[in-house]
């Protein structure tokens, strides 16, 4: 006999209570996670461009065990040796692809961005000046969010603003879940808006390729 | 045979209830945003009444009204029970077996990745990449559990 719908509430809440135990459904690890994965995407697609990617601390050494933020901060701060890849493509000028830095909009405010590439020489002005990259700098700004609901409407509404503030045409909205009336407001002011992006479904692949276009169209204009 | 709606709202409180006494609360708090913000738009086309006198809006938004004076309303869709429950299991199903998949995929692509906070006051946020990864089956009983009470709320 199957068991009864209380039975297997109970089976669930004490499934979840365990998984809760070892650190699963953190809100804030699990954004933290999603946009490591998102950035883990732009490193695939900078490759997928034939780009040699190597990761970096900030004073450019070499490093293979990866070290990021779990709130935005400063490019330039050395507080910890935060890791950053460094994107090169054959005689084209380099870039790098950072997790939550801030970035200076049209308004002249830093914003905080979750995951950004700009060039290596914005970067380095940057890091001696202690500054924020300006807008106008950036190849690609993404904008993580990870949901355990469909998206709140809100969401669109900030992302609208944050592609006011950077060139709308740089800013990627990436999400693990979805809702039609967030995606149509993107979709009226023609934002890049991907949803469903997860390791098994489509939208990582789409967003795959969205960066792929950055990069080449990057390459053609530099 | 389907479960009544009454029963289903039921399920879904004491689901709630037990998911926040064992730390899901976020996951609970989010569903009732998406529930209280409404399942989907529609729009429907109405004909104004000729006798209806209108307000004189001069900002009025011209592309709302055609030239036989229809008009277009948007009206907000409301998520039944069952709809309800089947939003709080997708939200677990996120909350855990999405995550742990993307926690999986950090783990399969680089050999260490570790989250810490800039200011040393915010330590306890500090945590890598493969902690949700070894609890196969517990994930692997969860998946089951929640096809099994689709499976009885769909009939």
């Amino acid at each position: 006999m199957p068991p009864a719908a209380d039975e297997l509430i109970n089976a669930i809440s004490d499934a979840v209570g365990s998984l809760v135990s070892v650190g699963a459904i953190t809100a804030s690890a699990d954004n933290d996670r999603f946009e490591a994965y998102v950035w883990s995407i732009v490193i695939r697609a900078a490759i997928a461009e034939n780009a040699v990617v190597t990761y970096r601390d900030p004073d450019k050494n070499e490093v293979y065990d990866l070290l990021f933020r779990t709130s935005p901060g400063s490019i330039s701060s050395k507080v910890q040796p935060f890791t950053h890849a460094l994107i090169q493509f054959p005689v084209k000028p380099d870039l790098e692809a950072h997790i939550g830095i801030k970035i200076q909009g049209k308004s002249r405010v830093p914003h905080e961005c979750d995951v950004v590439v700009l060039p290596s020489a914005e970067a380095d002005t940057c890091r001696v000046t202690n500054t924020h990259p300006r807008h106008s700098s950036i190849v690609i700004a993404a904008e993580c969010k990870y949901y355990y609901s469909n998206l709140p409407f809100r969401l669109s509404r900030e992302f609208l603003g944050l592609c006011k503030e950077m060139r709308a045409v740089d800013c990627y909205f990436a999400v693990n879940t979805s809702k039609e009336s967030v995606e149509k407001v993107l979709a009226y002011y023609r934002c890049h808006c991907e949803t469903l992006v997860l390791p098994s479904a489509s939208g990582s692949e789409t967003l795959l390729h969205a960066f792929r276009k950055a990069f080449r169209d990057f390459k053609r204009l530099n | 045979m389907s479960i009544p709606e009454q029963e289903i709202r039921r399920l879904f409180d004491k689901l709630a209830t037990q998911l926040r006494e064992r730390g899901a609360g976020t996951v609970v708090d989010q569903v009732i945003d998406e529930i209280a913000q409404g399942k989907q738009i529609i729009y429907k086309t109405l004909r104004r009444k000729s006798q209806v006198r209108q307000l004189y809006r001069p900002e009025n938004d011209e592309a709302t009204t055609d030239r036989s004076g229809r008009r277009e309303y948007a009206e907000t869709l409301q998520y039944s029970a069952a709809e309800r429950l089947d939003l709080l299991l997708q939200a677990l199903e996120r909350a855990i077996i999405d995550a742990g998949a993307i926690d999986s995929e950090l783990v399969k692509n680089y050999r260490s990745v570790r989250f810490v906070p800039e200011q040393e006051e915010e330590n306890v946020r500090t945590f890598r990449a493969g902690a949700l990864t070894p609890n196969i089956k517990e994930l692997e009983d969860l998946k089951a559990h929640i096809a099994g009470l689709r499976a009885l709320v769909e009939g």
